[in-house]
């Protein structure tokens, strides 16, 4: 059974995988209609390194529940999503 | 002009949008070569055999398998066909999307890398394309 919070639980797990000692924060949005699942994940030190182990990290979720949903994602630096200006953009 | 050699025509043209961007604007840039990739991914789906109609020429970037969604996006064709260049064409997809936002803060390098991911696509489905007989547009 496909919910936010237990994707939001296993991602979270994956991502501490990775060990990019950086802070995070990962926002999950789910559309049972169109089985589509939209991932936000901040990262504290956005680099291309980081960048792309999150990006792998985020192709091998999708890979392995591709029998449940298509994934749409976003890999943002986490400083800017914390200031007041972003959040009345 | 066949679907094939349409969307080659195509991704030809995004890709002279993106170097003529580049100089100036590598963010916009990095919007363009993703739609060169695109294209070049699109190229070689065309032709696919043993693939429905729908996912040779799909209508979404996402979509989960089934009918009931259109048969799968073009992200979810690459990664199943195309697994070579899954990760270099999902970051082009991605960065397509936050390069308005964030691309200044990956550094100078992040558009070569960008290119250089492009290049790895296109070698990829040029070399798939090459010698491989067309398939009709509306053929099931």
């Amino acid at each position: 059974m496909v919910s936010t919070e237990n994707l939001k639980f296993e991602l979270a797990g994956r991502l501490a995988e990775l060990d990019l000692q950086t802070k995070d924060h990962i926002s999950v949005r789910w559309e049972p209609a169109p089985a589509i699942v939209r991932v936000g994940l901040m990262i504290g030190e956005y680099t291309w390194e980081n960048r792309m182990a999150v990006l792998a990290m985020l192709l091998d979720f999708e890979r392995d529940h591709s029998d449940d949903f298509a994934l749409e994602f976003d890999i943002v630096p986490l400083a800017p999503t914390q200031t007041d200006e972003f959040a009345e953009a | 002009m066949g679907a094939r050699n349409w969307h080659a025509a195509r991704a030809t043209h995004h890709k002279r949008v993106a170097d003529h961007l580049e100089p100036t604007f590598p963010d916009w840039a990095a919007v363009a070569l993703f739609y060169s990739a695109m294209h070049l991914v699109h190229s070689s789906l065309a032709d696919e055999p043993g693939v429905s109609k729908d996912e040779r020429h799909p209508r979404k970037h996402s979509a989960k398998a089934g009918e009931e969604h259109g048969g799968r996006g073009t992200n979810q064709m690459v990664r199943d066909l195309y697994p070579e260049i899954h990760e270099q064409y999902r970051s082009l997809c991605e960065m397509s999307h936050r390069t308005r936002y964030d691309m200044d803060q990956l550094g100078p390098q992040a558009y070569p890398l960008l290119v250089r991911q492009w290049k790895d696509v296109r070698a990829f489905c040029e070399g798939r394309n090459q010698g491989r007989p067309t398939i009709p547009t509306q053929a099931p």
